[in-house]
């Protein structure tokens, strides 16, 4: 009992206590609030009206991602989980891609492919970038990163479903539209909205590529951080609360309303269906499909190293040398590899702190949550765990910034416990999967050859579930590693790799920028292969 | 030899009762099958003996000692799952040796028990396989053997030979049987096989919706049943309706929808009294057809015909109304068609007599 | 109206593994054949490939009413399908289940759901048409299943181990009934299955597989009393085989004498095998007579004692071990009378009711073995 207490005493104050803490900071000084936000003696209610105005394009942004990305990703998802082919699982790791780079340096390489004169408007010969600065690239950013997270968890439900029941809606007449229309879509649902709302969600939150490529278009979670550097402390607090609340409200009322959604089953239209399943038609739909990937998620997303490659030595349109990367990043007075450097190894011991606590205090609350049987407990328990998800980082790191002033200040050990915070369900919701694939069969037979909890868990369980774990961890380092707005809320005078990149990006130094970035997306990548490796063979032992 | 003992069992969740008031003793070195249909309550039993699932109320005994709330890792069983739970990350040795490890034993002991289960369950030469390696009928054995090196005195199987081909599954069966017998265990078998039940079992109790129906010999369930379900749940048989026409010291006449007269020595029935006669398949004889009318010999067509093996099975369709069937154990061809009148003769000196239920003749021929 | 299936070398490989072998096998218009063999033998792949689920590999071909069927997806081959594990859609009630075929091919709502209510009546299920799959019994899944398959009208029906889930009990009961409905609608029927007694009373032939090859083929009768080798008179019951050489030949008193390993002397009808021929003998167990001891020195007659003696519903089963320490199994129907463990017995059987097989070139324990 004395574990589980500790346990469970860990989520309270470090992970649920201070991201909800804006609630009652903003409660507390409410006078300061009004008085800043909405009656201010210069500015009147400018500043509610900025906020109006930055949430609406927060939440209308993700909700043009959110669908571009269920149109583009579902037939991705349909192809790598219900087709054989060459080349199968290449793809299957091509498209996990974007989800491994961390979005400030994704954010930066899909800005040079769109916005910058050196991506693609050299096809078109242009002067200046194709795309701009602002909404139109933030939405190429977002439906860049999330497209992973829908393609996954569609992928999942996909496998999930027994194939048995399209072969015998097949066998029964049904045409290949048919079937997934009425047999797999239906069956689909719920984790079809879980992976929309996990999208919506990403996109709401996400700070440091939005950072690099919104120009002077304001989100939400970038509010939050530039009112944050003006010490404008209860108005960023109030932002974040509203921000935390809508969004939690959503995840409900879409859970609710999920049940309710149908899928017409009553009409049929046989001739046309048909026609939508012949194989020319099939092949058509793919092609399109991999090419959508491929031109709007894969290549501008490793743009990065073609620009690197290209500006090495000097810059492409004049020679001199002195803009080149190389010179930039070692040569420059400024001694921007010996930032890179610092910051790498602030990375690194962050990224490595926040594994080791998630693996200790996170490990046991999976455990618990699904082998414990309290009743209503456990489920209020699960969804609460969810809630660091939900909300965005830049609020938490607000939050959490409240919640230990004084005891802890920005700089070093803040970032620590803010990157705790968010990746605290990164790691549980794996594990707990894993934990609940494993057959109870396995714990019970040890039982009766005489194994105690104790030891059960040590030489069965763990062994079972070894894999999964690992792979959890794995997680957690790749997505502490890429984490850009809180850290930015929180860091003081520390930096994180992809803060260096969001502060070289604002100083327009490009080229050091863009080797920054290509370090991170390597260590990124390499994290990705070995984790695909272990989720791999951990499929061996279901 | 341990011996298991039941006192008012029973197990609740919510608002359904698994198991309903159950009380059960099973004998040292007794080899004893719990019977019955899917939800009938045996796994649950088994379970709350094993200490997996624990009773509402109630208490379980073994060897004289109370042990209902102890768990299973106290109580000296070795279980054997249907779906065998074989650790995929141990070869067989290790995992026969897992239950010898855990009681703390010294290595050549281990290794003594180890050796002895692999030879008595003939696995010792995959002892170094994993288990990815077997087929089902090898995992089933591992399954077996790691029970057996625990030293355990009573097994519990659940379901254990659900997963094999019915040809290994009945050469399983009398291997089980063997082996326990031969080892001097106490064993407890689910199962909703009533064929199986009969190959490995002493006794048999049958279970029907968290009750306990019956418990006997094979012999006593099959020739006596004390219900309908029962009758018609071990083994196909044929129920006759009729009425008691005559009762005396020696025994009852039965008349049946056609005038027809069954005699038995059954009186417990009082005359004038609906009743149903219950009669095994192998117990009628066909006969060609004669216009005599005699005691037990019914007159009737044949309507259906298969051959299975060292068995005919024939479908008749009696003047009376059923449609009963025959089993008869020949080599020949069958010297009956499609069509034929016949004449069925009854051996009556086994059959079963019911009073017609109450509440009609359905819900007792339920299977479930 | 009931088509007829025609496999034409068909062979199907997963990378090493063979799943089946060069099948060669024709069901008739209106047939009910059953598919028999041990798990892995290629049951479920036959079905599938027919299906159109799965393709053959080069060079097999598959004709339904003799078209080739490569071509056309499954959707358009007019089949029904039963699978083991019923693949009741779980989100469709059992009224929208049953029309879910007639509706894809575009019928009429109102008059499919009519059909639907005929079929529930037909299958005892009325009153059932509201309820979800989830809320039925084994049983009750199996028949809305095979009435979902009737409902699509089609004539050739495949039928995947469709009792295998059931508990025992339920399974005979059902099967009667399988094989009534098939016969009265004159479907074309291929059933795969692993239950022996379930293949003899359900169809009109069964064809007997193995790893993937069609080992013979042939109605119940046939191949239980004139097994082609000695898997399948193992497989199909209960059958004691004994290894041995020919003695003498009297081909006129259509008559054999053996001399079997352990110094044993068997007479056989049997007379295809010459003289010195390696021969393996096979009794089934229910063909063996088992009396008290006597003392009898005639071929055909062995002493032993008990070791086993056990009622299964019916019969008698006997383990008798000889004095040569081989192990013997009878069945004979049950009687008032039995033997217990430890009698002494002497058992005999009839020349008539032997089979003679060429010894194995694996030896006798490996063509026993199953897998």
């Amino acid at each position: 009992m004395g574990a589980e207490g500790v346990t469970l005493a860990f989520f309270l104050v470090v992970i649920l206590g201070p991201t909800i803490f804006v609630f009652s900071a903003v409660f507390l000084s409410w006078n300061e609030v009004v008085a800043t936000v909405f009656n201010d003696p210069i500015a009147g209610d400018i500043r509610w009206q900025i906020m109006r105005i930055a949430l609406i394009r927060s939440f209308e942004i993700a909700g043009i991602v959110t669908v571009i990305n269920v149109i583009i990703g579902l037939p991705m998802a349909i192809l790598i989980a219900r087709y054989d082919f060459k080349g199968k699982e290449i793809l299957d790791t091509l498209v996990d891609l974007p989800m491994a780079v961390p979005t400030a340096a994704l954010g930066f390489s899909i800005f040079l492919f769109w916005g910058s004169r050196s991506g693609i408007s050299v096809l078109f010969g242009l002067e200046s970038g194709l795309v701009s600065r602002g909404p139109l690239l933030i939405i190429l950013v977002h439906t860049a990163f999330t497209y992973p997270y829908i393609v996954r968890s569609l992928k999942a439900v996909i496998l999930g479903i027994d194939k048995t029941y399209e072969d015998a809606a097949k066998t029964l007449g049904a045409s290949g539209f048919t079937t997934w229309r009425t047999i797999s879509m239906p069956l689909m649902k719920e984790g079809l909205i879980a992976g929309a709302i996990l999208s919506f969600t990403r996109s709401l939150g996400e700070t440091g590529a939005t950072l690099i490529v919104a120009g002077v278009y304001d989100t939400a979670p970038i509010l939050i951080v530039s009112w944050r550097k003006m010490l404008l402390i209860p108005a960023t607090a109030f932002l974040s609360m509203i921000l935390v609340t809508i969004a939690v409200v959503m995840l409900v009322l879409v859970r609710f309303m999920a049940r309710k959604v149908g899928f017409p089953i009553e009409k049929v239209w046989p001739r046309p269906e048909q026609f939508l399943s012949g194989i020319w038609q099939r092949r058509f739909r793919n092609s399109v499909t991999i090419a959508i990937f491929l031109v709007i998620i894969l290549l501008p997303s490793l743009f990065t190293f073609q620009y690197v490659a290209l500006w090495w030595n000097g810059s492409p349109a004049t020679g001199r040398f002195e803009s080149g990367v190389f010179y930039q990043v070692f040569r420059a007075p400024d001694l921007k590899w010996a930032w890179l450097l610092i910051s790498l190894v602030t990375s690194l011991q962050i990224a490595t702190l926040a594994t080791l606590i998630n693996l200790g205090f996170g490990l046991p609350m999976a455990f618990i949550l699904v082998r414990r049987k309290w009743g209503k407990i456990n489920g209020i328990l699960d969804a609460m765990i969810d809630i660091p998800l939900a909300v965005p980082s830049s609020a938490i790191g607000f939050s959490a910034f409240l919640f230990w002033r004084g005891i802890i200040n920005p700089g070093f050990w803040l970032i620590l416990m803010v990157h705790i915070i968010f990746t605290y369900p990164y790691f549980i919701r794996p594990v707990i999967a894993v934990i609940e694939g494993i057959d109870p069969g396995y714990e019970e037979v040890a039982r009766t050859l005489g194994a105690s909890d104790l030891t059960t868990f040590r030489t069965v369980s763990l062994r079972l579930t070894g894999r999964g774990i690992l792979a959890g961890a794995i997680m957690v380092f790749t997505r502490s590693l890429g984490e850009t707005g809180a850290t930015i809320v929180v860091m003081g005078l520390s930096r994180t790799v992809p803060v260096y990149i969001v502060d070289l990006v604002e100083s327009l130094a490009l080229p050091a920028a863009a080797f920054a970035s290509i370090i991170l997306i390597c260590i990124s990548l390499a994290l990705l292969l070995i984790l695909r490796y272990i989720s791999r063979s951990a499929e061996e032992w279901k | 030899m341990p011996e298991v003992k039941l006192s008012t069992i029973s197990k609740h969740y919510d608002e359904v009762i698994a198991v309903d008031s159950v009380n059960l003793t099973v004998h040292n070195g007794e080899y004893v099958a719990l019977l019955g249909p899917s939800g009938c309550g045996k796994t649950t039993t088994l379970r709350i003996i094993a200490g997996l699932t624990l009773p509402t109320e109630g208490d379980v005994f073994i060897d004289g000692k109370h042990v209902t709330y102890a768990p299973p890792g106290n109580r000296d069983i070795g279980f054997v799952f249907q779906h065998f739970e074989i650790f995929p990350f141990w070869d067989v040795w290790d995992n026969v040796g897992y239950g010898p490890k855990l009681r703390g034993l010294d290595e050549i002991e281990i290794e003594k028990r180890v050796w002895e289960a692999l030879k008595t369950t003939k696995l010792t030469d995959k002892a170094d396989n994993l288990p990815d390696e077997l087929n089902t009928p090898e995992l089933q054995r591992v399954g077996v053997a790691r029970a057996l090196a625990t030293g355990a005195r009573l097994m519990l199987f659940d379901e254990a030979l659900g997963a094999l081909d019915p040809k290994v599954k009945a050469i399983f069966q009398h291997e089980l049987r063997k082996i326990v017998k031969k080892n001097k265990l106490t064993a407890i078998h689910v199962t909703h096989d009533q064929q199986e039940a009969m190959a490995i079992a002493d006794r048999i109790i049958v279970m029907r919706k968290g009750r306990i129906l019956q418990i006997g010999k094979p012999t006593e369930l099959y020739y006596k049943p004390n219900d309908i379900f029962i009758a018609n749940f071990l083994g196909e048989s044929n129920f006759i309706e009729g009425v008691v026409s005559k009762v005396t010291e020696t025994g009852s006449e039965i008349r049946l929808r056609d005038g027809s007269i069954l005699r038995t020595d059954e009186k417990a029935i009082k005359g004038g009294r609906r009743v149903i006669i219950s009669i095994r398949h192998e117990l009628l004889k066909l006969q060609p057809f004669e216009r005599f009318s005699a005691l037990n010999f019914i007159p009737g067509k044949v309507i259906g015909y298969r051959f299975l093996g060292d068995r005919h099975s024939y479908e008749v369709k009696l003047d009376a109304g059923e449609i009963v069937g025959v089993k008869e154990f020949a080599r020949a061809p069958p010297p009956f068609k499609l069509e034929d009148p016949v004449t069925v003769r009854m051996d009556t000196s086994l059959a079963v007599l019911f009073s017609y239920p109450s509440n009609g003749l359905a819900p007792h021929l339920s299977l479930e | 109206m009931s088509p007829k299936v025609e496999l034409r070398h068909v062979t199907k490989r997963y990378e090493s593994l063979v799943a089946l072998n060069d099948l060669i096998l024709t069901i008739n218009d209106g047939e009910y054949l059953t598919l028999l063999g041990p798990t892995g033998s290629g049951k479920t792949t036959t079905l599938l490939l027919i299906a159109g689920l799965i393709q053959p590999d080069k060079g097999g071909e598959i004709y339904i009413d003799d078209v080739p069927v490569a071509d056309i997806s499954t959707e358009n081959r007019n089949i029904g399908f039963v699978f083991a594990r019923y693949a009741l859609f779980p989100h469709l009630d059992v009224i929208d289940n049953l029309i879910y075929s007639p509706r894809v091919k575009g019928e009429n709502l109102d008059e499919s759901k009519k059909s639907a209510r005929e079929m529930l009546e037909l299958m005892v299920l009325s009153g059932r048409g509201d309820a979800i799959p989830k809320e039925l019994s084994g049983g009750m899944k199996q028949r809305v299943a095979l009435a979902r398959t009737l409902m699509s009208g089609a004539k050739l029906l495949l039928l995947d181990e469709p009792l295998g889930a059931l508990d025992a009990r339920i399974r005979m009961a059902l099967r009667k009934e399988l094989r009534k409905i098939v016969k009265d609608l004159k479907i074309t029927a291929i059933h795969a299955t692993n239950d022996i007694t379930e293949a003899f009373l359900i169809s009109d032939r069964v064809a007997i597989l193995r790893e993937g090859t069609l080992i013979q083929i042939g109605t119940p009768a046939e191949v239980y009393e004139k097994p082609r080798n000695i898997f399948v008179a193992n497989f199909l019951s209960d059958t004691n085989f004994f290894g041995g050489i020919v003695k003498s030949v009297d081909i006129q008193k259509k008559s054999a004498l053996l001399e079997l390993e352990g110094d044993l002397r068997a007479k056989t009808n049997k007379t295809s095998k010459p003289e010195n021929f390696q021969i393996v003998l096979g009794v089934r167990a229910e063909d063996i007579q088992i009396n008290p001891r006597i003392s009898i020195d005639e071929p055909n007659h062995f002493n032993g004692e008990v070791e086993s003696s056990k009622f299964i519903s019916g019969t008698n089963r006997y383990e008798v071990i000889l004095e040569n320490k081989d192990l013997v199994i009878i069945r004979e129907k049950a009687s008032k009378e039995w033997f217990e463990e430890g009698d002494s017995v002497t058992i005999s059987f009839h020349p008539r009711e032997t089979l003679l097989f060429d010894y194995p070139e694996e030896g006798l324990e490996k063509a026993l073995e199953f897998e």
